[in-house]
């Protein structure tokens, strides 16, 4: 009844409906992408606003850094300007007497300006500037050159008073342009006296290296010499420094180490274990020659001054135009300030130049590092060679000792007993004498070896059996085909036989092998045996060829030995100036 | 076995030995002097005497003699007067030229013991490290010690070998 009352409901009306609720939700949807589009437009809106935001930032942020920079060289040229005028104010005068030593070195190395002249002249800059080293070193200038020792003396004294260490150095220069090497020694002495040997500066390694060039004078009363070695005794009391110093000079000979060239001991290589160590100490034995050859390249060398004569008249120029300490202040400020001009007021750069620019010439070395340097590093530390052969002879005690101790050492690896491992055969030689012994002890090996074998290689017993058996059991055949046996008979007999040729096929087969295996360690004998001799002909020319070349050490001891390195340092200016070695 | 070419006994070697003379002498000694100074001290080259008086330590009959051993020993202490060396220095080995079967010789100094040995024995007492640099490494003679082998060449230099 209900089925019925349903099938006949009109239901056209909730048709309409869903479809009215469908296209209210297409258009609600449509309503959403308008929405999503103006969305993502104010998104990419708001994208470029911070973009322009962002833009502006950097454009004020450029703006600023801008302005700051003109207002830092704006300062910077202010600050300069008052700068200069205090240096001038305070240390003006200053710049007259390194502008009037300049022009004295000048003239006196020109020869036309009148004596009278130059002692007017400096006379009057040392009551201009009070307290200034250079000034009596000015006035002791022109006294020397006007012919005036009192008034130079005095003046000396009074510079050595203000300032002893530039001073000394002043006249070490002065007097080496002049060609005064005593009195530039003397003065060399006295400069080297000031300076803190575990602190070397860049001018000190130059004076030494002038010094060991002979451009300063032969140390003939040995007092450069006597300044070494005060500072050799001072570092030497240090804890651990003589130990550090044979450490670093065993390590720098080691260096000198090359590999064994892969030909030669080809059986040694082969045929022994021991050949790794074998081959360490050829090497560390080898190291004598390349060690003396490096030290006689040294002594052979003739050195040039000229690049070093230069590097004096750059240091005598510093000297005499750097700025005094008192002026370092106001000269750094006045530095910087000329680097945030330079960089259109960028300070920040300023400060990394001023950074760069004070530790270019900061590089200080102690003493002892500048003779292994020297010695072995020339190419890294650009010492001349005659730095270096100074640096050696100084030295020799350290590279003596570490020496002694590298050879030793190879030494300690030498080992008695060569092994010779040929196939299955293992035993040692120490000096390659016991051929017979060991030849007789492998033909053992080998007749063991060969008797092992052999062993298996034998007739079974069935095979054995098959000669008599078969002879038997043919006769047996025979014998039954006579008394009427007929075809059995023949086969007994044919069986018979077919046993005897069983055994002689087998028979042959196996003495065919056990000639084989005979063959086998024959040949393995004859190589074996001939390996072995040829190994140990190499035992005897290795050690030998050991012995030579562990022996060029005293070479190299001997070398040393004879380097003194107060009659080096003495004999530095004559006209060889080469040690004798022989 | 070693061929003992001088031998006291134990007890007497442990009571009566020169290089020990009071127990507390090693410990005041690194009270005194620190590693690097023991060091330096052994590093000197030794005197002609010490090298004369270990040359006899080969030289034929007179080893065998008791006071001959306390000699060596004694010169060896004056080298170093100084230095306790009891605890540092183990012994002397060095090449023994006797002939075959023997190979090298050491004096023992806790023992006071001069020995001889031949081929593939082994040294006793820490020696047997320095037996191959003693046999071919051309040096007068070896002193073995706890940490390292010095090897003492004919004009007296030292050189170190560490281990």
């Amino acid at each position: 009844m209900a089925d019925y009352a349903i099938s006949y409901a009109d239901l056209s009306a909730i048709n309409s409906y869903l479809r009215s609720i469908d296209h209210t939700l297409d258009v609600f949807h449509n309503n959403l992408d308008v929405i999503n589009g103006r969305v993502n437009d104010v998104d990419q809106n708001v994208s470029i606003v911070y973009d322009r935001v962002e833009q502006l930032a950097r454009e004020f942020r450029e703006y600023v850094e801008m302005q700051t920079k003109a207002n830092n060289l704006s300062k910077a040229q202010q600050r300069i300007i008052q700068i200069r005028q205090e240096l001038e104010k305070k240390f003006g005068h200053y710049d007259k007497v390194r502008r009037h030593t300049t022009g004295i070195l000048q003239a006196d190395d020109l020869g036309f300006i009148r004596k009278e002249t130059i002692s007017t002249a400096t006379e009057e800059l040392m009551l201009d500037a009070p307290g200034y080293w250079l000034a009596p070193c000015l006035v002791a200038l022109a006294a020397w050159i006007n012919d005036q020792p009192d008034l130079a003396e005095r003046a000396l004294r009074e510079a050595i008073k203000r300032n002893d260490e530039k001073t000394s150095l002043f006249f070490t220069l002065v007097c080496r342009r002049a060609d005064r090497k005593s009195a530039a020694l003397k003065w060399t002495q006295r400069y080297l006296a000031n300076q803190d040997e575990e602190n070397l500066d860049r001018k000190t390694i130059i004076i030494l290296d002038a010094f060991a060039s002979g451009l300063l004078g032969a140390d003939s009363e040995g007092l450069i010499s006597k300044q070494m070695g005060e500072w050799l005794e001072r570092l030497s009391e240090k804890p651990g420094f003589i130990e550090n110093q044979t450490k670093q000079w065993s390590d720098a000979i080691n260096l000198k180490r090359k590999p064994l060239s892969s030909g030669g001991y080809t059986y040694l290589r082969k045929y022994s274990k021991t050949w790794p160590i074998l081959q360490d100490i050829m090497e560390g034995a080898m190291l004598h020659a390349e060690i003396l050859d490096y030290f006689n390249a040294i002594f052979d060398q003739e050195a040039s001054t000229e690049s070093l004569k230069a590097q004096l008249d750059e240091i005598l120029n510093t000297l005499v135009t750097e700025f005094d300490e008192e002026e370092i202040p106001l000269k750094r400020k006045e530095k910087f300030n000329q680097f945030v001009i330079d960089f259109d007021g960028d300070e920040s750069l300023a400060a990394k130049h001023m950074l760069v620019e004070q530790t270019a010439f900061n590089q200080h070395k102690d003493f002892t590092q500048l003779l292994t340097d020297a010695a072995m590093k020339p190419e890294s530390s650009g010492a001349s060679i005659s730095t270096q052969k100074f640096s050696i002879a100084l030295s020799k005690e350290w590279i003596t000792n570490a020496y002694n101790d590298v050879v030793a050492q190879n030494r300690m690896k030498i080992p008695n007993e060569i092994e010779i491992n040929v196939d299955t055969f293992n035993d040692k030689t120490t000096d390659g004498q016991n051929e017979s012994e060991l030849i007789e002890r492998f033909n053992t090996l080998v007749d063991q070896e060969q008797a092992s074998a052999l062993k298996p290689v034998v007739l079974s017993g069935f095979e054995k059996f098959c000669l008599w058996g078969g002879i038997i059991i043919g006769i047996l055949g025979a014998a039954m085909a006579g008394t009427g046996g007929g075809l059995l008979g023949l086969a007994v007999v044919a069986a018979g036989i077919g046993m005897v040729i069983n055994h002689f096929s087998k028979k042959k087969k196996v003495d065919q092998n056990r000639e084989n295996i005979k063959a086998q360690f024959e040949e393995k004998r004859q190589k074996g045996s001939q390996i072995i001799r040829a190994t140990l002909a190499e035992v005897v020319d290795f050690r030998a060829e050991f012995a030579e070349k562990d022996s060029e050490s005293e070479k190299v001891i001997d070398f040393l030995e004879q380097i003194a390195p107060e009659q080096y340092v003495k004999k530095l200016a004559d006209s060889s100036r080469r040690i004798k070695v022989q | 076995m070693p061929k003992p070419m001088l031998n006291r006994p134990q007890t007497q070697a442990q009571t009566n030995n020169i290089l020990s003379t009071t127990n507390s002498q090693p410990k005041q000694q690194t009270q005194q002097m620190n590693q690097m100074q023991i060091d330096r001290l052994l590093r000197k080259s030794r005197s002609k005497e010490y090298m004369q008086a270990l040359h006899q330590l080969d030289a034929g009959g007179h080893v065998h003699n008791q006071h001959k051993v306390d000699e060596i020993i004694n010169k060896i202490r004056s080298e170093f007067p100084d230095l306790e060396l009891t605890g540092i220095l183990l012994g002397i080995v060095s090449i023994c030229y006797l002939g075959k079967p023997y190979e090298v010789h050491t004096l023992d100094i806790t023992g006071q013991i001069i020995e001889h040995y031949k081929s593939g024995q082994p040294l006793p007492g820490g020696l047997e490290k320095a037996r191959s640099i003693a046999m071919r490494g051309g040096y007068a003679f070896i002193e073995v010690y706890v940490d390292c082998c010095r090897a003492i060449s004919s004009n007296g230099s030292v050189s170190v070998i560490p281990g």
